[in-house]
C-alpha cells in the first residue's frame, strides 16, 4: 500500500463533492423555479482493490445526477387540466355572455318583452290616443334594439372565439414543434452520456401547456423522445411535426392537420371549448332568442291583421312586424310612419281597442314549448347561468384536484433550501475533510523523505 | 411522511390566500350594490324567480294605471250623467209647473226653459275626456248626437254608439270601462229624451202641454240614468276593489323579490370580517414562516 493512494482517494472524493456542490448549487438557483425537478447526486463507492488479501476501498464516486420526477403525477396532472382549462374558458365565455342579457334587471330583454306587452294593455285603455299608439312602437323599437344588441354581442364574442382559437392552434403548432426540437436535443444528449435532465424538465413544461389546450396523449421510446397526439392525430416526436390548421365548416369549427385534412377529435381543454361554445352552444342560444322572437313577431302579426287601424279609411290586414331574422327586428314601416296604422280596432271604430287587448293577452298564453314567451326566455338566461355555474364547479373540482397533484409534485421534485443547505454543508464538510487527508498525507509523505536525509 | 418543498409551501399559501381574497371580493361586491343575484350564475334559479317577479310588478303597475285612467273617464262619464239627471230633474219640476193653471199664459217660457235643459243634456251627451266622447260607444269619430240640418230633431252624428270598451285589469278580468251612448240614451228617434224634449218644446210654442205619455218617457229616462249612475258606481267600486287587490300583490311581489335578490348586509358583514379575519391570519402566518430557512440560522 502507498501513501498516494490516500492521495488518490482524496482528490477524487473531493471532485466528487465538488460536483455534488454544483448541484446543490443548480437546486438553489432554481428553487423557484416552477418547471424545474430537484436533481439529486446518487453517491457509490469507487469498485475496491484486493491486495495481499485484503479488500481496500477506493473513495467515493458519483453514479449519476439523478431528476426526480413523477411521471404518473405529470399525466394526473395533464389529465386534469385539460378539464380544468376546458371549464375555465367555458365559464368565462359564458361569462361574456350573461352580461350581454343583462339579467336580471330591469335593462333585460324580459323586462321590455313585458313593457311591449303592457304598452298594448295601456292603449286599450284609450285606443285613439297618438301618445299611447307612439309608446307602443316606441316600447317595440327598444325590444328591436335591445334583442339586435344581445345577438350583435353573441355575433361578437363568435368572432373573439374564432380568433381565440387561431391563436391556440398557433399556440399548439408552436408547442408541437418545440417538443419535437427538445426531443431531438435530449435524445443527442444522452447519446453523448450527460443526463438531460433540464431539457426533460423544459419539455415536461411544453407538454404540460399542451394538456391545457387539447387531449394529448404521451407515450415514450426508448430513445426518451416523446410522442404527442392531439385529439387521436399524430402530432410530433423526434423526427416529425406536424401542423394543423383552424377551419370553418357548416358553421362548425374544425381542427385538422395542414396537410391531408386530417380532423383532430378535440373533446377537451381549453380548444375544445371553444370549439364546441362556437359551433353548438352560442347558436343554440341564438336559435333559443329566434324562436322567441319568432313566436312573439307570428302571434303579434296573426292578431293585428286582423284589427282595423283608424286611418280614413280604415285599413286590415296590417302587419305590426315586417318581421324578424338574425337578431333584426323590424317594425312595419306604414306603422312607424304612421301610428294610427296600429290596428287594434275589431270594427273599424277609433275607440275600440280588444285586438289591443288580446296582444296584450298574448304575454299569459302558452305560445311555444308550452311556455309562454317569458318562461321560454327565462329558461334560456337560466341555462346560460347554469352552463357557467357548472362550468364553475366542474373547473374547481378539476382545480383542487390539480392542487392536491401539484402538492404532490412539489413534494416530490420541488426543491427544499433546508435540505440544499443542509445538503451543502454536509458536502462542504466532506470536502474539507477530504483535503485535509490531503494535508495529511503529505505530512506523511515528508515523514517518510525526512528519514532518508 | 411528505416530505415539505419550498414551492409547496408558496404555492398552498398562495392557493388559501386567493380562495379567501376571491370570497372577500364576493362579499364586498354584494354589500356594496346590495344585491346578491346580479347575473345569471349568481343564481340560475333565483335569476328565473326574479324575473318573474319583475315581470309580474311591471303588469301590475299596467293594470294600476289602466285603472287609473279607467277611474278618471269613469268619473267624468258619471258628472255627465249627474249632470243630465239634474237637467231631467228640473224639466219633471217644469212639467209639474205646467200642470197649475196659472202657468197657462207662459207657456213660451217654459218652452225655452225646456230647450235650456235640452241643450244642457245634449252637451253633456257629447262629452269629452281626453280624446274620447264618453257617450259615443268606440265611434269617436264625431261628437255622437246633434241636430238635424233643419234643426228641426236630433240625431246620431255617428254610426254606432253601442261599441263597448274594455281593458285589462289583472291577468284574468277584462273590465266594461264605458257607458255607452246606446244604453244610456235608448235608440234615437223612437221616443228617446232628446226627440220628446224638442216635441214638448215645439208643442209647447204652439200651446198645447206635455202628454202623459212624454212624461212617461221622460220619467223612464231619469230612472234609466239613476240607474247607469249606479251602474257606473259599481265599475267604480269594483276598479277601486282591483287596485287595493294590485297594491296588495305589489307589495307581495315587491318582498319575494327583496328575499330572492337583495343581500342580507348584517350576514355578509359578519362573513366578511371572518374573511378578513382569515386573511389577516394568513398573512401573518406566511410572513412568520415564508422567508425562513436554514439560511438564518448558519
Amino acid at each position: 500500500m502507498s501513501i498516494s493512494r490516500i492521495f488518490d482517494i482524496s482528490r477524487r472524493s473531493m471532485a466528487a463533492y465538488q460536483r455534488a456542490m454544483d448541484a446543490t448549487a443548480h437546486n438553489i438557483a432554481n428553487s423557484a423555479n416552477p418547471e424545474y425537478s430537484r436533481q439529486r447526486i446518487i453517491f457509490s463507492s469507487e469498485p475496491p482493490e484486493i491486495l495481499g488479501g485484503f479488500v481496500w476501498g477506493s473513495g467515493v464516486k458519483i453514479d449519476q445526477v439523478l431528476r426526480v420526477r413523477n411521471q404518473l403525477i405529470d399525466s394526473q396532472i395533464r389529465v386534469n387540466n385539460q378539464k380544468y382549462y376546458e371549464n375555465n374558458e367555458r365559464s368565462s365565455v359564458n361569462g361574456q355572455v350573461e352580461v350581454l342579457f343583462s339579467e336580471p334587471s330591469d335593462m333585460g330583454i324580459s323586462t321590455i318583452m313585458e313593457s311591449f306587452f303592457s304598452s298594448w294593455s295601456e292603449l286599450a285603455v284609450t285606443p285613439n290616443s297618438s301618445a299611447l299608439r307612439n309608446d307602443v312602437i316606441r316600447s317595440a323599437e327598444k325590444l328591436a334594439s335591445k334583442v339586435s344588441s344581445v345577438y350583435e354581442g353573441l355575433d361578437a364574442i363568435k368572432g373573439d372565439l374564432f380568433n381565440s382559437a387561431k391563436a391556440k392552434v398557433n399556440d399548439l403548432n408552436n408547442l408541437l414543434k418545440q417538443v419535437q426540437s427538445l426531443n431531438t436535443q435530449i435524445c443527442e444528449t444522452s447519446a453523448l452520456g450527460h443526463p438531460a435532465n433540464d431539457l426533460l424538465d423544459r419539455r415536461d413544461a411544453v407538454i404540460d401547456e399542451l394538456s391545457k389546450l387539447a387531449n394529448i396523449s404521451v407515450s415514450y421510446d426508448t430513445t426518451n423522445a416523446a410522442t404527442i397526439s392531439v385529439g387521436g392525430t399524430f402530432g410530433a416526436d423526434r423526427s416529425n411535426v406536424v401542423e394543423f390548421k383552424l377551419t370553418e365548416v357548416n358553421g362548425q369549427m374544425v381542427v385538422a392537420t395542414k396537410d391531408g385534412n386530417i380532423p383532430a377529435n378535440i373533446n377537451s381543454g381549453e380548444l375544445f371549448a371553444i370549439t364546441d361554445t362556437y359551433s353548438n352552444q352560442i347558436p343554440k342560444y341564438q336559435d333559443n332568442l329566434d324562436a322567441i322572437m319568432n313566436s312573439l313577431v307570428d302571434s303579434v302579426n296573426d292578431i293585428h291583421m286582423t284589427g282595423y287601424s283608424i286611418t280614413d279609411p280604415p285599413q286590415t290586414g296590417i302587419k305590426f312586424f315586417e318581421g324578424y331574422e338574425n337578431g333584426v327586428l323590424k317594425i312595419n314601416n306604414e306603422i312607424l310612419q304612421d301610428p294610427n296604422n296600429i290596428a287594434i280596432s275589431i270594427d273599424g271604430t277609433e275607440g275600440n281597442g280588444d285586438i289591443a287587448v288580446l296582444i296584450a293577452e298574448l304575454n299569459g298564453k302558452k305560445l311555444l314549448n308550452g311556455l309562454t314567451l317569458a318562461e321560454n326566455y327565462s329558461s334560456l338566461v337560466s341555462d346560460i347561468g347554469n352552463n357557467k355555474v357548472s362550468a364553475d364547479q366542474l373547473a374547481e373540482s378539476s382545480q383542487l384536484v390539480i392542487q392536491q397533484f401539484e402538492a404532490q409534485k412539489a413534494s416530490h421534485s420541488g426543491v427544499s433550501i433546508d435540505e440544499e443547505m443542509t445538503n451543502m454543508l454536509k458536502f462542504q464538510r466532506s470536502y474539507d475533510a477530504s483535503a485535509k487527508m490531503i494535508q495529511i498525507a503529505d505530512e506523511m509523505l515528508l515523514t517518510i523523505l525526512s528519514l532518508v536525509r | 411522511m411528505m416530505r415539505i418543498s419550498d414551492i409547496l409551501i408558496s404555492n398552498n399559501y398562495l392557493n388559501r390566500l386567493s380562495g379567501t381574497k376571491a370570497n372577500i371580493e364576493r362579499l364586498s361586491r354584494q354589500i356594496a350594490s346590495g344585491v346578491k343575484v346580479s347575473k345569471p350564475s349568481d343564481s340560475p334559479s333565483g335569476t328565473s324567480k326574479i324575473l318573474k317577479f319583475y315581470n309580474k310588478l311591471t303588469q301590475s303597475e299596467v293594470y294600476t294605471n289602466n285603472i287609473h285612467n279607467s277611474l278618471a273617464s269613469l268619473k267624468e262619464t258619471t258628472f255627465a250623467m249627474e249632470n243630465i239627471q239634474s237637467e231631467v230633474i228640473t224639466i219633471l219640476t217644469n212639467i209639474t209647473e205646467l200642470n197649475n193653471a196659472a202657468n197657462n199664459e207662459d207657456l213660451n217660457s217654459f218652452a225655452d226653459k225646456i230647450d235650456l235643459s235640452l241643450n244642457a243634456i245634449l252637451n253633456s251627451a257629447n262629452s269629452e275626456y281626453d280624446g274620447k266622447y264618453l257617450f259615443g260607444g268606440t265611434d269617436f269619430s264625431s261628437a255622437p248626437y246633434g241636430f238635424t240640418e233643419d234643426l228641426s230633431a236630433i240625431e246620431l252624428k255617428v254610426g254606432d254608439v253601442s261599441g263597448i270598451q274594455r281593458v285589462k285589469i289583472s291577468q284574468n278580468t277584462l273590465q266594461k270601462i264605458n257607458m255607452t251612448g246606446a244604453e244610456v240614451f235608448g235608440t234615437i228617434g223612437e221616443d228617446d229624451i232628446f226627440n220628446t224634449l224638442i216635441e214638448i218644446r215645439d208643442n209647447l210654442r204652439l200651446g198645447i202641454k206635455p202628454t202623459e205619455e212624454q212624461e212617461t218617457i221622460i220619467k223612464n229616462f231619469n230612472k234609466k240614468v239613476l240607474d247607469k249612475i249606479a251602474g257606473t258606481g259599481n265599475i267604480i267600486n269594483q276598479l277601486t276593489d282591483a287596485e287595493e287587490l294590485l297594491n296588495n300583490q305589489k307589495l307581495n311581489i315587491e318582498e319575494l323579490l327583496s328575499n330572492e335578490q337583495e343581500v342580507d348586509v348584517t350576514k355578509a358583514i359578519m362573513e366578511l370580517q371572518s374573511q378578513d379575519y382569515i386573511l389577516q391570519v394568513t398573512y401573518q402566518l406566511s410572513a412568520m414562516f415564508l422567508p425562513k430557512s436554514i439560511l438564518d440560522y448558519l
